[in-house]
């Protein structure tokens, strides 16, 4: 089973009385069982784009997603899938704590099980402390370490993550890529879109650049190592061009 | 009685402080300079449009306490031609329902089916023919409130005074006061001065004050009516000052002013025997 | 059918959580307590013959606040938890919009109810107080409204997610205080006949009726309680309806851009 597999994805929003922007254009890519593939872009660039698809929110203009083999927004598919959303907000009127126990029995967890598991993952990103503080109370990072917690809640076999380390201090960062490690060595699949190269250079196995909603380079990290002097002059050149300076150093 | 002193002192403060804190609104449009701030001042014309959509409603609410939140409606053209029955008094209530019916229709007038049961089942309504009312004295606090909220309303104060008195013929005295507040606020009404010098003059037997409240009115009357109530009312200000000198046996005083009331209502039959009867010792009747 | 109790328990539990700590019941303590200051001072005066005008203060108080309560609630139900894109992580989870559309409505049901519970309590508290009597009808009355009460939430839920929050709060009032009034208008040509006749009777019939919730005047002036068929009918035309809302809410929900 394919843990992502995108053909010819084309995202467009509508616009009244206007042509519609096309956020996203004949995108294809797969992403195989515990790769961690990092997904890079300028601002406006069609990440977010991509993620909504991949998790349903946003109707496929067309395309084809599949998750684990399934379409896209099946129910079943959404069961083994982690999210963590760009902007990590949570109920301000909830704790840490009560924001897990809703998503945990959204997700069918109940009784004991889900509060061991609570306990076990409020410990394990660290704010143990802060589970019955009130989220308007947390800072951005302490958010952020409520969002990865309800992103591994129901055990996913496939962390999709917007922005992943954003309002992280470097220990959090730090942190949040030896959690990556372990998940890949459980055999969980993490595809994660970032601004850190440094952080993607460090984490995956494989980066996606997409450029102006287009798929402009795909390579695994060990490549790219013995190529190019660093892979961040590597991302700027990259978007600076649209295209993949590897490729026209082939040519 | 502490109590009492209280919660008076707690109205009489917080009216204060309304007064205190936004005195243009308050201000009622009784002279030419009160009526150029309602011109002026939106937020008093605000406050002003408030207070009578208030009172009107607590006016429009009276007639639903009557018929026991049974809301009535004036019958279309189309209704009466048809021959439409239309509502009327079974019992000794004076209520005007002439050409008046229920806003929710009769089943045997209704298409709506399941829809019209349930909106007769759920709401107040009874078939409006011969129908009975609920006690008057239950609207007793809406004229209360009504007045309160628009101090100018006058028919407020003059209905309101009468079902004081229907509800219980001792409250003479509640309803002299009911009164007596409606014609402070109100100087230049016709209709006011005239029902309070007839409570005077017929419920409390005051000749004197009730001589110089119908006066009053007479005197009102010299200037345009403002509206059809105030309009309706001169001809009885000419009629109970005319009686009240035929009562106190003040027969030129009475002739006087029948002499000028008949200019006025020419068809009026108490002034009119009054003027044909000039002279003679002429008891009241019971038609006077 | 279990999975989806579970999830709207989840919700309805969450929902209550956030009410309370959102002090929305402070909003009811403070209506309550205006309510007290207003019996209060009636109590000065003395209530004999003002029995029907306390029964129609109180009971229009609790009818209006409790809708402006449900409104507010309901109508925050989805476009909040989309404008603080919290949507995603529920969104995330293996669950329908169907089963977050009926949670949402549960949630604000079963708190709109709560709070209209407490107004009636505290409003039958008031007129035992001063021994006026309400009849056996109030309790129908307040089963009925239990039920209007659900038909709001789901319409005000449904409607949510067509517009605005201030434009659908705005409509929503409009509705549910004007349903008596609009479908008044109609009757008042209740004398047509023919193709004019069905299509005023068929307007009728799509207008909302929540006005038909409502026992609230024949409570205050004393009136016998209603047939048991006709409650029982109107329960189920208030939950039947309350689907309906929900299914035209969904039509747009299920998907729509988030």
């Amino acid at each position: 089973m394919t843990p992502i597999l995108v053909e010819n994805l084309v995202i467009e929003y509508k616009r009244a009385f206007r042509k519609p922007i096309r956020a996203v254009n004949s995108l294809s890519f797969q992403v195989g069982k515990a790769e961690i593939v990092g997904f890079l872009g300028v601002n406006g660039a069609g990440k977010t784009s991509t993620i909504k698809g991949l998790m349903g929110f946003q109707p496929l203009t067309s395309g084809a997603i599949q998750i684990f083999d399934l379409p896209v927004g099946n129910v079943e598919a959404r069961s083994k899938i982690g999210f963590l959303p760009e902007t990590a907000t949570y109920s301000p009127y909830l704790t840490p704590f009560e924001t897990l126990r809703l998503y945990g029995q959204l997700n069918g967890l109940s009784g004991k099980t889900l509060r061991h598991r609570i306990e076990a993952l409020l410990e394990e990103v660290g704010i143990s402390d802060r589970a019955r503080t009130l989220n308007r109370q947390l800072s951005k990072g302490m958010l952020q370490r409520v969002g990865i917690a309800q992103a591994l809640l129901c055990e996913p076999r496939l962390l999709i993550m917007d922005e992943m380390s954003s309002g992280l201090d470097p220990v959090g960062r730090r942190d949040l890529r030896d959690l990556m490690q372990r998940q890949r060595s459980n055999g969980v699949t993490v595809f994660f879109s970032s601004h850190d190269i440094s952080e993607v250079e460090s984490l995956c196995d494989r980066i996606l650049v997409i450029h102006q909603g287009r798929l402009i380079a795909e390579r695994t990290v060990s490549e790219l190592r013995g190529r190019v002097r660093s892979v961040e002059d590597y991302f700027i050149a990259m978007v600076q061009s649209g295209v993949d300076p590897l490729c026209e150093a082939a040519a | 009685m502490v109590r009492f002193l209280l919660a008076l002192a707690a109205l009489w403060t917080s009216g204060f402080l309304v007064r205190v804190a936004i005195p243009e609104q308050m201000q009622r449009p009784e002279n030419q300079a009160a009526l150029e701030v309602y011109e002026d001042k939106p937020a008093t014309s605000l406050v002003g449009e408030f207070r009578n959509g208030l009172s009107s409603y607590l006016w429009a609410k009276a007639d639903e306490y009557i018929h026991g939140g049974m809301a009535m409606r004036p019958m279309t053209d189309r209704e009466k031609a048809s021959g439409l029955a239309g509502a009327s008094s079974g019992d000794n209530v004076e209520c005007a329902h002439e050409g008046e019916t229920s806003v929710i229709p009769d089943a045997t007038q209704d298409t709506r089916g399941i829809l019209g049961d349930w909106e007769r089942a759920v709401k107040p309504y009874f078939p409006v023919g011969g129908h009975k009312h609920r006690p008057l004295r239950e609207t007793l606090p809406l004229y209360r409130f009504m007045t309160w909220a628009e101090p100018n309303f006058v028919p407020g104060y003059v209905i309101g005074s009468f079902v004081i008195y229907a509800s219980d013929h001792n409250n003479v005295g509640e309803m002299i006061s009911f009164l007596r507040e409606g014609v402070k606020n109100n100087p230049t009404s016709i209709a006011l001065p005239t029902e309070y010098g007839r409570a005077l003059f017929t419920k409390a037997g005051l000749t004197g004050p009730a001589e110089h409240y119908l006066l009053a009115a007479v005197r009102n009357a010299q200037r345009p009516a403002r509206n059809e109530f105030e309009k309706d009312s001169i001809v009885d200000a000419y009629r109970w000052l005319v009686l009240l000198y035929r009562k106190e046996g003040r027969a030129d005083l009475a002739f006087k002013w029948a002499q000028q009331g008949i200019q006025r209502f020419p068809d009026d039959p108490v002034i009119a025997h009054t003027i044909e009867h000039h002279g003679e010792d002429i008891p009241l009747t019971q038609s006077d | 059918m279990t999975r989806t109790m579970q999830i709207c328990k989840a919700f309805i539990v969450a929902g209550l959580l956030e009410t309370l700590r959102r002090k929305d019941l402070y909003v009811v303590l403070i209506l309550t307590v205006l309510m007290v200051a207003g019996a209060w001072m009636f109590g000065f005066f003395g209530v004999r013959g003002l029995e029907v005008f306390i029964r129609d203060v109180t009971l229009s108080a609790i009818g209006v606040f409790s809708t402006i309560l449900t409104i507010m609630i309901a109508g925050r139900q989805v476009p909040e938890e989309i404008a603080r894109k919290t949507i995603y992580p529920l969104m995330a989870r293996p669950i329908t919009r169907w089963q977050i559309l009926l949670g949402k409505w549960l949630t604000a049901s079963i708190t709109s109810i709560l709070c209209f519970l407490v107004l009636a309590a505290l409003g039958r508290a008031l007129l035992m107080a001063f021994g006026i009597p309400v009849g056996p009808i109030f309790y129908q009355y307040l089963l009925l409204k239990q039920v209007g009460l659900l038909w709001l939430s789901a319409m005000t839920v449904a409607l949510s997610v067509y517009m605005t929050p201030a434009a659908n709060i705005t409509i929503c009032l409009i509705l549910a205080f004007g349903s008596g009034i609009f479908t008044r208008f109609t009757l008042l040509w209740h004398g047509e006949t023919g193709a004019t006749g069905a299509s005023l009777n068929f307007l009728y019939g799509l207008l909302p009726h929540y006005d038909f919730f409502d026992l609230g005047a024949k409570v205050t002036y004393a009136w016998p309680p209603i047939g048991a068929v006709i409650v029982l009918s109107l329960a189920a035309y208030g939950i039947l309806g309350s689907f309906l809302w929900l299914g035209v809410g969904w039509l747009r929900f299920r998907k729509a851009v988030l």
